[in-house]
Formats: C-alpha cells, sequence, structure tokens
C-alpha cells in the first residue's frame, strides 16, 4: 500500500528509534517532538499523545540526574497500538528513584498513572538497566 | 567533540520528518533565527534523502544516525549509514543537487567513513547571525577522500 493511503484508523508500521540527548536543555524538546512524530505517524488519538507528552515530561525532569554519564539514552518503538519507551543505560537502582522522582504533589506518580506498564529490566550488558514503560492507544 | 543529540532511525523516507522535528526542538532551544534553521532543516533533510535513497540498494533496511554537536556558535551535524555510501550512481533517482545544496547551505561539508566505515556526511553551521550568510557563496567545501568513490562537487549532476 503507498504511503498516501493509510486509513486512519489503520496502524503505520513499526517505527523504531534511539535517541542519545545531552544533559541540559535538549532533553525536554527534542525528546517530546521525537515522541510526537513516531505517535502521529502511528495513528496516535490525541488524548493519549497528551498522555505520552507527560510522560516524556517526567522522564525529561528526572531522567538525566539517574543517568550514569553526561547523557540519557532513550529508546522507542511502536507496535500493534503501543508505544514502548525505555530509558536505557540507567545504573543499578536509578530506575526506581527515577520512578520515585516522579510523583507530582496532588497528583500522584506521573509514570505509574499514565503509563499502561512501567517495569525496570536488566540492560543486556548485565550492567545496566532499563526503565521499560508501555502507552497502548 | 561533545555530542549533544544522537538519533537512530530506519533509512526510511518517513522518518526525515522525525529529523527535522528534532532540529526544529533544538532550534527552538537555542533560539536560531528562523533562516539558520531553515538552512539547517533543508541540508540536513538533503543528507538523510541520500540515505534513504542511495545507502541501502536492493530495499534492504538500514540505519540512518544523525548526530548533532553544539561548539560555541559552531553547530557540527553529522549523518551517517552504514550501505553504500555516496557516489556516482548512473541509474540515481534524483537530480543530483543534494550535495551541491548541502555545500551551499553550510559552511563546510565533508565526506567521508569513520572508524567502523560508515559513510558519513559532516556539516558545519555558523549559528551567529553576523558570521551567517544564507545564500552567500561559502567557502570551497573540503572533501574527505573516498578511496573508491571519488565523489566532487563538479561531479554530472545525474551521478548523485
Amino acid at each position: 500500500m503507498s504511503d498516501d493511503h493509510w486509513e486512519q484508523d489503520e496502524p503505520r508500521p513499526e517505527t523504531t528509534a534511539s535517541l542519545r540527548l545531552a544533559r541540559g536543555p535538549l532533553v525536554a524538546p527534542v525528546l517530546c517532538r521525537v515522541v510526537s512524530m513516531v505517535l502521529a505517524r502511528a495513528n496516535c488519538p490525541m488524548d493519549r499523545l497528551d498522555d505520552a507528552l507527560l510522560l516524556c515530561d517526567a522522564l525529561s525532569a528526572h531522567a538525566p540526574e539517574q543517568a550514569g554519564d553526561g547523557s540519557v539514552a532513550f529508546a522507542l518503538s511502536t507496535h500493534e497500538r503501543c508505544l514502548e519507551l525505555r530509558v536505557a543505560e540507567l545504573p543499578r537502582e536509578a530506575g526506581a528513584r527515577l520512578v520515585r522522582d516522579s510523583v507530582v504533589p496532588g497528583v500522584g506518580n506521573v509514570l505509574q498513572r499514565v503509563a499502561d506498564e512501567l517495569r525496570i529490566e536488566p540492560a543486556v550488558d548485565g550492567e545496566h538497566e532499563e526503565l521499560v514503560l508501555e502507552l497502548r492507544f | 567533540m561533545s555530542t549533544d543529540m544522537q538519533l537512530a532511525l530506519p533509512a526510511r523516507a518517513e522518518n526525515i520528518a522525525i529529523v527535522r522535528h528534532a532540529f526544529g526542538a533544538i532550534g527552538e532551544t537555542y533560539a536560531l533565527d528562523a533562516q539558520t534553521l531553515s538552512d539547517i532543516r533543508l541540508a540536513v533533510t538533503e543528507a538523510c534523502t541520500n540515505v534513504v535513497v542511495h545507502a541501502y540498494p536492493d530495499g534492504r533496511e538500514g540505519p540512518m544516525e544523525v548526530i548533532a554537536s553544539l561548539l560555541g556558535d559552531e553547530l557540527t551535524v553529522i549523518v551517517r549509514d552504514e550501505g553504500h555510501g555516496v557516489g556516482p550512481r548512473p541509474d540515481s533517482p534524483g537530480l543530483g543537487l543534494g550535495l551541491p545544496l548541502i555545500a551551499s547551505l553550510a559552511e563546510s561539508v565533508q565526506l567521508g567513513r569513520d572508524a567502523e566505515d560508515r559513510t558519513e556526511v559532516r556539516m558545519t553551521f555558523l549559528l551567529s547571525n553576523g558570521h551567517h550568510r544564507p545564500g552567500d557563496a561559502l567557502d570551497e567545501p573540503t572533501w574527505a577522500e573516498l578511496p573508491d568513490r571519488p565523489t566532487r562537487l563538479s561531479d554530472p549532476p545525474t551521478s548523485l
């Protein structure tokens, strides 16, 4: 099927992206833009796109301070109406700290409230861990 | 050189829009003037298009990596692939304007291969308004040696 003929409710092909950003002012704007574009291509509805940006804002605010070196790594993929967003290369225990830090007074834990699934997985290298968030739409 | 942004995506046409948006975010963050940002995005788009069209022939899919590094008033952008690279191609579907366009938009352009033998286009842009003159004839780009695929701006347009 050509790119011009996707039905509105038909999911687009899977997209995968890896993104590494230096700690600093670029983390939030670039992460939000990239996630927005990936979800737009996946025909994500607006309300869930908005939710995804809440996740991005929370991660942008707290992931850099948990990252092991001077940068924070993300991996994104969409499949079957689901966004999987990974905060990669975190030092051990940093995933749990990142979740704990994402509490907004009066709102609660943004990551836990917005994501459909949240888990911490060991990285392939055995030294790091990854915080995995899934957002279904 | 420290990396401010490193974005890797499958080399597919639709993913070029994601790269453009990422540079839009960089432009907003650093309050780049509209013309400078437009030049950067256009040059990066052309480099990414070269990857999509030329790097992986025969329909196979491969990665496209874009790296941005800011140092002072200079932005360096590297567009990298693990495929065929940029070179004369008699069956090229394009007009061959991509690299000349990049060369006119950027302060300098280098083609080459990195230590892992990946093809890369390295562009630098001056971000200060006092230095950047959009549309001006800029210094002749420097070309790294591509031993088996010499590519020059003077090649016929159909070769790219």
